[in-house]
């Protein structure tokens, strides 16, 4: 074992809690869509009928015998992707590990540079494990789960889908590497008055953004440059760009930080 | 003998409290040192500074004759805090695994020895284990890693009095065949006297003594009987407390008594005898305070 390994074997130990409960989270997830599903799937005959009853009842109760009720063609349930739920780790990851390594890191002796060149290592591998497991997930997700059930999915939303199997790989994990920096970031060194800033600028900046007209454009702007980019380049790029900016601010925090 | 850790003029505060305060101390290489103090003195915050845990306001730590920069940690330094911050899901074998990384010299077979020896479970997890146990854990770290300076901050904390004569006599033995420089840092003066060569005391931020243990305890001397002759003789000498009871009174004296003076003493009707080392810390440290 070398540093890396015990950071790595610590921030196991940190995650390990974590992990079971995003995991329980999907399990239980998938068993309540399941059975929602099955709720929803019955026969269509006796629910048209059962709705013209319901229907006839409200029309005797207000007298109102224009009253109608439009039942879609299919009623069922979306749910999201079990794949994209495992994208839960990437908060919980960013935050966990700062607060709950660095001291335990210190405390065997680690330098506080090796420590963030580690923290950066082990966000790179999550960052392409996740985005790896949902790349894979995905055609399963289209050719057989869709088949029983509806699912949305990050890589459909954002029009990834569009670059191809090793643009999606990719695009997600420089998103999902922009998003563990940006907690990284934020939970790096908790008892500086510049995080305090940099949440108050964060939390403001989307409903000022979005608030006022002449700033909503560029707010569009930029999510759609950031996530819906139509440029593997350009959008991996930004991201990329974003994360190393987080890193730099990240690290001014940890060579600070004291124990 | 060289110089193994120096602290030159070093400042640390929290906001207006002075945890330290201009301090300035040296340890030498192969030597073992006591670092006493109240709970407050400062000696958490030295240490933390010393290790490249906190960062000084002012002054400079050198180790191994290397300035330490500001974001730096000492190499060739094992410090085992007073509260362990080792996960509480790791099992003991695996601390004491993960600990080795950090450690060059670290002794494995020390280390299962030092196992055997406290009756420690290697596969119990860290969250089993009483704050006793704990303690054990990082003192079986801090022997093993046979780090050229290795500081315990209150390394029996928890422990009964069997456990601790046990850790002092582990850790002399080890240290008379690997020689390196040890840092205790207590309040328990009494347990580390037959164990550290020389001690520091610390009150408010600052090194009230510094002093061998042997010279406390030649210079350190109960002095009692009437007030009068107790007045006499104790004028012009450093008295560190003082009690009254009518016309007879005790006096705690320190520095040296030749035998001319003893002779004086005894002419005189008072009576010598030393000071139990926990005691003279203490009156000590309310003599500091009483200075203030």
């Amino acid at each position: 074992m070398n540093k890396m390994g015990v950071q790595l074997r610590v921030s196991m130990l940190r995650m390990r809690l974590a992990i079971l409960l995003v995991i329980g989270a999907i399990v239980v997830s998938t068993i309540a869509n399941y059975t929602v599903n099955a709720a929803l799937q019955g026969d269509p005959q006796r629910d048209a009928q059962d709705v013209a009853a319901a229907v006839g009842e409200l029309r005797d109760l207000t007298g109102d015998d224009s009253l109608q009720i439009e039942v879609p063609s299919e009623m069922e349930n979306v749910n999201v992707s079990s794949a994209n739920m495992l994208l839960l780790l990437l908060p919980v990851l960013a935050i966990v590990l700062p607060l709950q390594t660095f001291r335990t890191m210190m405390n065997f002796g680690d330098s506080r540079r090796r420590y963030f060149v580690g923290l950066l290592l082990i966000y790179a591998g999550a960052a392409l494990v996740l985005a790896l497991c949902n790349s894979l997930w995905w055609p399963f997700e289209q050719n057989i789960i869709r088949e029983h059930s509806q699912t949305f999915n990050l890589i459909e939303i954002f029009g990834w889908d569009r670059l191809g199997t090793v643009g999606i790989f990719l695009y997600q994990a420089a998103f999902y590497f922009f998003v563990l920096t940006l907690f990284n970031l934020l939970f790096s060194r908790m008892k500086s008055p510049i995080t305090w800033i940099l949440w108050a600028v964060l939390i403001a900046a989307i409903p000022i953004g979005t608030s006022i007209a002449s700033l909503r454009v560029h707010v569009a702007d930029f999510f759609l440059a950031l996530l819906f980019n139509d440029s593997l380049i350009a959008g991996m790029g930004l991201n990329l760009i974003l994360s190393a900016v987080f890193i730099a601010g990240a690290w001014l925090f940890t060579r600070h930080r004291t124990f | 003998m060289n110089s193994v850790l120096q602290v030159k003029h070093l400042s640390k505060s929290y906001g207006r409290t002075e945890a330290v305060d201009s301090l300035s101390l040296e340890l030498a290489e192969h030597t073992i040192y006591g670092l006493l103090g109240r709970n407050g003195a400062g000696k958490t915050t030295l240490l933390n500074v010393i290790t490249g845990g906190m960062f000084p306001d002012g002054g400079e730590v050198v180790v191994h004759g290397r300035p330490l920069r500001q974001g730096e940690v000492p190499t060739q330094v094992c410090y085992i805090r007073e509260k362990n911050f080792y996960p509480s899901g790791a099992r003991i074998r695996d601390v004491l695994q993960m600990a080795s990384v950090f450690h060059p010299d670290w002794d494995s077979e020390l280390a299962s020895t030092l196992l055997g020896t406290f009756k420690l479970n290697p596969s119990k997890k860290m969250r089993q284990l009483s704050r006793g146990m704990e303690s054990m854990v990082g003192n079986i770290i801090g022997l093993a890693s046979r780090a050229p300076l290795t500081i315990f901050d209150e390394p029996v904390l928890g422990l009964d009095v069997l456990m601790r004569e046990k850790f002092y006599r582990t850790l002399l033995e080890d240290y008379a065949e690997h020689p390196r420089t040890i840092l205790l840092s207590t309040h328990l003066i009494d347990e580390i006297a037959t164990v550290v060569e020389q001690v520091f005391i610390m009150e408010n931020g600052g090194i009230l003594m510094r002093e061998e243990v042997e010279h406390i305890r030649e210079r350190a001397h109960t002095v009692s009987g009437s007030t009068a002759a107790l007045d006499a003789f104790t004028a012009g000498r450093r008295v560190i407390h003082g009690e009254r009871y009518g016309n007879v009174g005790v006096a705690i004296v320190y520095g040296d008594l030749p035998d001319d003076k003893r002779r004086e003493a005894q002419s005189r009707g008072l009576t010598i005898e030393g000071v139990p080392l926990q005691k003279f810390f203490a009156y000590l440290i309310e003599e500091g305070q009483a200075d203030e």
